[in-house]
């Protein structure tokens, strides 16, 4: 899909962060490294020098999509992230490990974690989408039960969930294309109220990049 | 003639009719509701666009994390009124406050400030005499010198002229590079900084632990400090702590000891000076004598992601030297505001206190760093604590004197890669994790690789660390000082070959084992 390159002047560029959450061990890395990156590695490895990848998608004919997959770096043993981590983001996966209950049991801390620290800008959650990763093994618990377990998302505010395995590559692509599709959604929604743009706000790196970069990153 | 008069009346009536309309009167349920949209500092300060904590922030790229905003006006008390500072030249040639000779003579002062080092006989006589002295001899007005002096040199009338001029010029210099003012807010207020620099750190390795306090330390019998207990009864291994001086029991006799900073913070429903637009507003009451400490004011609005819209968040600093921050800040809150103990005056301007809190904190942030670790173990590290200077110029000077402490020689807060710019590398085997290089590929959870988890050569943070306190000793600190962290944990970075190429070249910096023996 990447091949088709139509007249570029009315292509729409949209930045999206969203986030990728869950316990330590249960396959965030692998999941984004597989998404993103089309490969998967069999031994773990803690995520370090990781701030975010970059998915970029060719979403239609006139809509791009740089897709920003911020990784927890690590933070994830404490159960607990700062809001810098969470702000802005317009979309969540919250990854469980379906070989261990106790993941799953997480899921619904993390995602109080998230409703409590960010919100969409009219106040609403971000749409979050459940990962129940490493289906290619046995699994254990309610994730036996698809019923129950849309029943569960539904209670908890999740727009859906799936089974996906990194290593085998199940549905991960399909996962990230319903959250894209429900932050579309939700971009559309916002862009039709004339919603508060505040053009004072300063990013300083954008503005003082000459600078910044000319200090010190020679070596 | 009497049918105008009443007509003026009536339309006065009117006015304030429309005006109890339009001011709303907030109840206490309708800004708990809103609880998630205040954030209020506890210790508030403002960056100078071009001082040390915007340079630190853009070189090291941290800044990525935040934004920010600029302060749009800067207020003074003048005659009882509250009136916008001169400092640019454009303010200084549209202020109404200031006469036509004024603006000639504040102008030639601005450029003599700009470039004071290089004229040094225009001011050697008064270089240790009061800044007072010398604005009188260039014929400030009162006025000038009051705008000079409380607002933009931001020192006392009795400050050595020397001293006072490097503050002017450092002043000067940070105006015009973000926007009109020599000041920026981090949107949502200064705690953004730390959690940036956790980013920043985590993003490297670096753990810090919401909720968490340190409770106890650990000190061998050298006096040394091996690590700490926390309040989840968790020791932590590590070589260096660094802790603000409240932790301390020392109470470093006699140094200090009657330093304080009071604090006042109000959420107020409505602005101190009404204004066309949504401002960012630091505003300074000099002091009523000039022995006596200036206040600075804060208020920030929800633009400045401070309040809910329509309130406003203020506070207020001052020097002090006794722990009284209501007899020392109650004047100006009056000045600033309605009557806190009042119902809301409808005919009154004034903005309104709909909540507020005072209190003190001691200020060591003079002291030196070998004085406020006096008496520690070996391997502490103390702070001052914030103080009351209006920027981070101090908390950046004492971050980098405890970095080269703890790590002399290596770069503070080199700049880390951009994301967009790291490459992966496809792994030539299956498990790119299974090279000799173990470095943080054995960095799981002890239920999943419980036998693994100790093979590898380099620093390892993981929970082992946390749980058990061996021979290695990571030494993680869970401090909000994360400058410490970025240091450290690069150093263990040129096991990570596969992962990055960027990573590397800034691991390369800090050679494995800085912190080693």
């Amino acid at each position: 899909m990447s091949q088709q390159k139509p007249n570029m002047a009315e292509k729409r560029e949209h930045l999206y962060k969203v986030l990728v959450i869950g316990d330590l061990g249960v396959g965030k890395t692998s999941v984004i490294k597989r998404y993103v990156h089309q490969f998967f590695s069999q031994h773990y490895r803690a995520t370090i020098g990781v701030d975010f990848a970059l998915k970029v998608i060719n979403w239609d004919s006139d809509t791009l999509i740089r897709l920003q997959l911020w990784d927890i770096a690590g933070q994830e043993r404490f159960g607990n992230m700062t809001r810098v981590y969470y702000k802005e983001a317009v979309g969540c996966f919250i990854v469980f490990d379906v070989t261990r209950v106790s993941t799953f049991e997480a899921v619904s801390k993390w995602k109080n974690d998230l409703d409590a620290k960010v919100q969409l800008p009219d106040g609403s959650k971000i749409p979050c989408v459940l990962l129940a990763n490493k289906c290619d093994q046995s699994k254990e618990g309610l994730v036996n039960n698809s019923s129950q377990m849309d029943e569960y998302c539904k209670d908890k505010g999740f727009i859906g969930w799936y089974e996906t395995s990194a290593k085998e590559n199940i549905n991960i692509d399909e996962a990230a294309r319903f959250l894209v599709s429900s932050i579309l959604d939700n971009d559309k929604a916002a862009s039709h109220d004339d919603r508060e743009q505040d053009n004072d706000k300063l990013a300083l790196d954008s503005t003082e990049s000459g600078e910044g970069r000319g200090k010190g990153s020679c070596c | 003639m009497q049918q105008v008069q009443e007509d003026e009346d009536q339309q006065l009536e009117e006015n304030e009719a429309a005006e109890a309309v339009r001011r709303k009167v907030w109840t206490w349920k309708e800004l708990f509701d809103q609880w998630r949209r205040f954030n209020i500092d506890l210790a508030p300060k403002l960056m100078f666009c071009r001082g040390a904590m915007v340079d630190l922030l853009v070189q090291s790229r941290i800044s990525r994390y935040a934004e920010f905003k600029a302060v749009s006006r800067l207020l003074t008390v003048l005659g009882g009124k509250l009136e916008y500072v001169p400092c640019s030249r454009s303010d200084v040639f549209s202020s109404r406050y200031v006469s036509m000779l004024e603006k000639r003579m504040l102008m030639k002062l601005i450029e003599f400030v700009l470039h004071y080092q290089d004229r040094a006989d225009d001011y050697e006589g008064y270089k240790d005499k009061p800044f007072s002295e010398f604005l009188q001899k260039r014929k400030l007005t009162s006025t000038l010198q009051h705008f000079v002096i409380h607002s933009i040199a931001m020192v006392s009338a009795n400050t050595p002229t020397e001293e006072a001029l490097q503050a002017m010029q450092y002043f000067l210099k940070s105006l015009g590079r973000y926007g009109n003012t020599a000041f920026l807010w981090t949107l949502y207020g200064s705690g953004e900084l730390p959690q940036c620099f956790c980013r920043m750190s985590a993003v490297f390795g670096g753990i810090y632990m919401l909720r968490t306090t340190a409770d106890y330390l650990i000190v061998d019998d050298t006096n040394v400090c091996r690590g700490m207990i926390d309040s989840e009864g968790r020791r932590l291994t590590c070589k260096n702590v660094i802790m603000d001086h409240s932790y301390t029991t020392t109470h470093h006799e006699g140094i200090h000891s009657d330093r304080f900073v009071s604090r006042a913070v109000l959420i107020t429903d409505k602005t101190v000076r009404e204004s066309e637009n949504e401002e960012v507003t630091f505003l300074t009451i000099p002091p009523p004598k000039p022995a006596e400490e200036p206040v600075r004011v804060l208020e920030i609005g929800h633009t400045a992601c401070a309040s809910p819209k329509g309130t406003y968040v203020v506070h207020l600093t001052r020097k002090s030297s006794s722990p009284d921050a209501k007899t020392d800040l109650m004047p100006a809150v009056e000045l600033l505001c309605q009557s806190l103990e009042a119902e809301l005056d409808y005919s009154c301007e004034k903005p309104k206190v709909l909540w507020s809190m005072f209190f003190s904190y001691q200020d060591k942030s003079d002291m030196s760093l070998e004085d406020l670790r006096a008496g520690q173990p070996g391997g502490v590290h103390v702070t001052g604590g914030p103080g009351c200077s209006v920027g981070y110029e101090h908390a950046v000077k004492q971050a980098k004197q405890i970095f080269e402490q703890i790590c002399p020689g290596e770069e503070f807060l080199p700049p880390a890669p951009n994301p967009e710019d790291i490459i992966y590398d496809e792994p030539s085997g299956d498990n790119p994790g299974h090279s000799n290089k173990a470095g943080f590929e054995d960095n799981c959870s002890d239920e999943l690789k419980p036998e693994e988890s100790r093979s590898g050569n380099g620093h390892q943070f993981s929970e082992q660390e946390v749980h058990k306190c061996e021979d290695e000793g990571g030494d993680d600190s869970p401090t909000p000082e994360a400058a410490e962290n970025v240091g450290k944990e690069s150093s263990t970075k040129d096991e990570n070959q596969t992962e990055t190429v960027l990573v590397e070249s800034i691991s390369k910096e800090c050679p494995q084992g800085g912190q080693e023996e």
